[in-house]
């Protein structure tokens, strides 16, 4: 299908306003792509913002078999918003209210527009917390997090969104309601659809209603952001720190290639002989920040630490920070493209990761940055190239493989946080078998017996 | 990639020189979370992204799009400059709109007839673009417009709530300054130029008189009349130099952008070193208090509620003072939100600068958030509550509370943004809600 039929069009312009019906090119080009990218043709956009809308839609959509593809912001990474095959992109970002937060109940409801970081600023007025942190957190909603199960830098101490979803209200093709989990803390009856939709990369329903689980917020926080002489010495300090029992809330670790790329980006804080560097942030009470800092600078120090600064609070700690988010921006100064993985390995292989990944790059020629959330032993890698020249991108692309078997050597997993998407599809047999694969795409087929909801990503 | 590929040679014939990295938008949404056109609407067909993708297609294929309906959709800017603020790329969409329309033809002409028909809050520019006029109306037509501005906005029984019990005169040590007034405080609101001069002399200043200065250029540039711009520029800086290059100080934070941006202007027949000179210069007035006392009187049941002008860019010297001098009594929205003014857009999108603006009440009128420690209150209003005074009684003493009404005041520290709250200010216990700028609520 190329285009609507015209009944088909007048069916979305009665079901929606003219400002909320997108149907010329002009109106949708940027609904073509998402962050990753990628191109695809939307046949429409539609705005809903009630569900009857959106039951009227999965109704219609599913009897016709047009593929829709739920989008909110569009900050992933992985294709996952790409109308590949022709399709209806279904806008969420009019709904977006947080229908409530409530303090005894520990939970706040929201519709999935909302941004991840308004429902924290909100949250936090009623000295609650909602701890899932991706570094997209202003500019990507909680619909999207729950669907690509995102996970943050505080995954560390608090997990990923998964842990933090209590319930959803999710509407399924042929436009049946479902309704999973709810606002207890504890539930155990029944196979676990919750878990089932979290991740599912918008592939099996559309939700229009998520509850989510808050906890008191901790009084404060400290940063330390510290430099070593190399990468040996860097993860060696986080080994003995762990070993000393320390949990930080979360622990970034960013590898000499993104120094680097730092550095030819603008001045940065740290020496020249400086070759990796840690940033850590604690949360709790004022008193036990104060100790857990003396405590981190200590071990540092008896780990050879060259240099290293401190933040207490939020204010003080944002300088800090700034280097960890400046270094997207300053990769695309490496080279015009990228592939970027997110691969996770078993926390106490990642001095062999790292390693291992930075003598691929060698290989083969190629700058590639590693950094992430090494607490958890999640990656990032960028492997930079120049797509245009068809040599580049030719090991690039090698690379990326070679990448991907070595960290599934190690037990690893091919994403941690991003998702499959099409970015990552073609790879995801080397993770998976072949009977894991078919009864997931079975599910899918219960869920989906048409194939209209976000087709040919995820697996 | 955008660039057009023509000149550059195969592969096989050099070895791929590494090419100029064109800043290219990368998708990344961050410039969606800061555009007011985009908060105010949730359409993401008029992110800064949109338009930059359409920009790209446009260069790419112009088979595809339809230019006119492209062009629609590029208007929909209201010139705030917040997405280049925060673009990792340094894309700068105001700026490729406005060289979009300057090379539009006929495009002048359009420009002056909305400028005169539609543009109210733009008319203290008006003057300066009435030189650059395509046709010979021109002064006159420009006063007669500024002086019924002057009577829709003056805004004479403002309450001063903020008295000056102490002129600091330790930094100032006879420093000689040119106040840059701007457009509006010149034509429209005399006081808030004799205010600042008043400051300024008290505090130590050597006033110097400004009566070469003509407007900044900012709004004429985001216009597409690049010319005229220039032109004014060019008059800013030579009474700057003609003065001998003394302090340059503004309470505008536009005016203030608007002089910032010379520095980095080339076509400018800047001196060596002349640049840095000008940038040292340049001072928001708010900074030169020094260590002077104020006194504050404000009435129970006030918020004082602080718009912040998208033209600091974040920096807003302004209200770290006012938070100073009026501590917990002014407050500000949780995230900054555009009132509107939009300079040009003024002028096309008259409905788009509203709906942005009610965005801009709404969060101007919500209630501060509870102060960090204090006893939770369990009724609306903040600040000075009731329940202070009832608060061994019981329960029902606490409704109370429900029934005190706050009032609003709102300030702000540019002077396009008080035209525009002005002009849209919502009526609140019967009465239009005030607006000015924190001059106006100081007796110097
Ligand atoms: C600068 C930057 C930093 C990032 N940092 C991180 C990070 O630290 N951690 C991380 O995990 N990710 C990160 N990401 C990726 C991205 O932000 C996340 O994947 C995020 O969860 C996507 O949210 P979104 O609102 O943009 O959703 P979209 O990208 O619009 O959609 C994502 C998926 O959710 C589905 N979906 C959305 N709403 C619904 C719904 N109501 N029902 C069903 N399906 C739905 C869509 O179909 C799609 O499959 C980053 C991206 C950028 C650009
Ligand atoms: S200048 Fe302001 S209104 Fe215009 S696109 Fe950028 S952020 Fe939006
Ligand atoms: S911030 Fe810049 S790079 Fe990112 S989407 Fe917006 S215009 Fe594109
Ligand atoms: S910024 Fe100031 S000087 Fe420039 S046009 Fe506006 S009011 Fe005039």
């Amino acid at each position: 299908m190329s285009q609507l039929s015209l009944p088909q069009r007048r069916f979305l312009r009665d079901l929606f306003s003219d400002a909320d019906c997108l149907l010329t090119p002009e109106e949708m080009v940027v609904f073509e792509a998402d962050a990753s990218r990628l191109e695809g043709t939307p046949l429409a956009v539609v705005r809903p913002s009630t569900d009857e809308q959106i039951i009227e839609l999965m109704r219609w959509a599913h009897k016709e078999r047009i593929p829709l593809y739920p989008r909110a912001r569009a900050t992933n990474v992985v294709g996952l918003c790409v109308p590949q095959k022709p399709g209806i992109v279904v806008s969420t970002l009019k709904m977006d209210s947080i229908l409530e937060v409530d303090s005894d109940d520990f939970i706040a409801r929201v519709q999935p527009g909302v941004i991840t970081g308004d429902l924290q600023k909100r949250v936090e007025q009623e000295k609650l917390f909602y701890p899932p942190d991706p570094a997209s957190l202003g500019i990507s909603t909680i619909g999207g997090n729950v669907a690509t199960c995102a996970g943050g830098m505080r995954a560390l101490k608090y997990g990923v969104t998964r842990e933090w979803v209590l319930g959803c209200k999710a509407i399924l093709p042929g436009g049946k309601t479902i309704t999973c989990g709810g606002r207890n803390h504890k539930n155990v009856v029944g196979l676990d659809l919750l878990r089932l939709l979290t991740g599912s990369e918008g592939t099996l329903a559309f939700m229009t209603e998520i509850t989510l689980k808050l906890i008191p917020k901790p009084e404060s926080t400290a940063s330390i952001l510290a430099g070593f002489a190399n990468l040996e010495e860097a993860l060696h300090a986080i080994k003995i720190m762990f070993k000393a029992g320390m949990l930080p809330a979360a622990l970034e670790f960013m590898g000499p290639e993104v120094l680097t790329a730092l550095k030819n980006a603008g001045a940065v804080p740290w020496p020249d002989t400086v070759t990796a560097s840690l940033l850590l942030r604690f949360d709790g009470s004022h008193q036990a920040l104060k100790a857990d800092l003396e405590k981190a600078e200590a071990i540092f120090k008896a780990c050879n630490v060259l240099w290293s600064t401190t933040g207490m609070g939020k204010e003080e700690e944002e300088a800090l920070w700034d280097v960890r988010r400046s270094i997207n921006p300053a990769s695309f100064k490496v080279a015009p493209n990228k592939f970027s993985d997110d691969v996770t390995v078993p926390r106490g292989r990642l001095l062999e990761a790292v390693t291992g990944i930075r003598s691929i790059a060698e290989n083969h020629s190629l700058p590639i940055l590693t950094f992430g959330h090494v607490g958890d032993g999640n990656i990032h890698v960028n492997i930079m190239h120049d797509a245009s020249d068809a040599d580049e991108l030719a090991r690039a692309k090698k690379a990326k493989k070679e990448i991907s078997d070595f960290v599934l050597s190690l037990q690893g997993t091919l994403s941690g946080e991003h998702g499959v998407g099409l970015v990552k599809a073609p790879y995801v047999h080397l993770q998976l078998s072949e009977t894991e694969r078919s009864l997931m795409r079975q599910i899918k087929h219960i869920f989906d017996p048409h194939n209209i909801m976000n087709p040919g990503k995820a697996f | 990639m955008t660039q057009d590929n023509a000149q550059t040679s195969t592969p096989e014939t050099e070895a791929p020189a590494k090419k100029e990295r064109e800043a290219a938008c990368i998708l990344c949404g961050k410039c969606a979370s800061v555009c007011p056109v985009f908060l105010a609407t949730q359409k993401e067909e008029l992110t800064p992204k949109a338009k930059q993708r359409t920009i790209a297609s446009l260069k790419e294929n112009t088979q595809k799009l339809n230019v006119t309906d492209c062009n629609k959709l590029a208007e929909m800017c209201l010139s705030c400059g917040k997405c280049a603020q925060t673009c990792p790329q340094g894309l700068n969409f105001p700026r490729q709109l406005a060289a979009m329309r300057s090379a539009h033809s006929g495009w002048r002409q359009w420009v002056w007839n909305r400028w005169v028909n539609q543009g109210s809050v733009l008319w203290p520019m008006l003057s300066t673009l009435s030189k650059a006029a395509p046709d010979s109306k021109g002064k006159n037509e420009a006063t007669r417009f500024v002086q019924s501005l002057q009577a829709m906005h003056s805004q004479k029984d403002f309450p001063t709530y903020v008295q000056i019990a102490h002129y600091d005169k330790e930094n100032a040590k006879g420093q000689r300054v040119l106040l840059f007034s701007g457009c509006t405080a010149n034509r429209v609101q005399k006081s808030w130029k004799h205010k600042s001069e008043t400051i300024l002399t008290n505090l130590g200043y050597e006033l110097l008189s400004a009566k070469d200065f003509t407007c900044c250029g900012l709004t004429l540039d985001h216009a597409g009349v690049p010319d005229a711009a220039h032109k004014s520029r060019m008059q800013n800086l030579r009474a700057w130099r003609a003065a001998e290059r003394p302090l340059l100080v503004t309470f505008c934070a536009t005016c203030y952008l608007g002089l910032a941006e010379y520095a980095h202007d080339e076509s400018l027949d800047w001196a060596e070193g002349e640049q840095e000179a000008w940038t040292n210069a340049l001072r928001p007035l708010s900074t030169l208090w020094g260590n002077s006392l104020f006194t504050v009187d404000t009435p129970a049941h006030l918020f004082i509620r602080y718009h912040q002008p998208c033209h600091w860019h974040g920096k807003d010297a302004d209200y770290a003072w006012l938070k100073e001098v009026l501590y917990d009594e002014i407050s500000a929205p949780d995230s900054a939100s555009c009132c509107g003014m939009g300079g040009i857009a003024q002028l096309g999108n008259r409905k788009l600068t509203r709906t942005v603006a009610s965005r801009c009440w709404e969060n101007l009128l919500q209630q501060p958030p509870k102060k960090d420690d204090s006893i939770p209150c369990y009724s609306k209003p903040m600040g000075n509550c009731l329940c202070d005074l009832y608060d061994d009684e019981d329960e029902d003493s606490l409704e109370l509370c429900d029934e005190v009404v706050p009032d609003y005041l709102v300030i702000t520290g540019c002077s396009g943004c008080t035209l525009q709250l002005r002009g849209t200010a919502p009526v609140h216990n019967g009465e239009k809600i005030k607006v000015g700028h924190w001059l106006d609520i100081i007796e110097p």
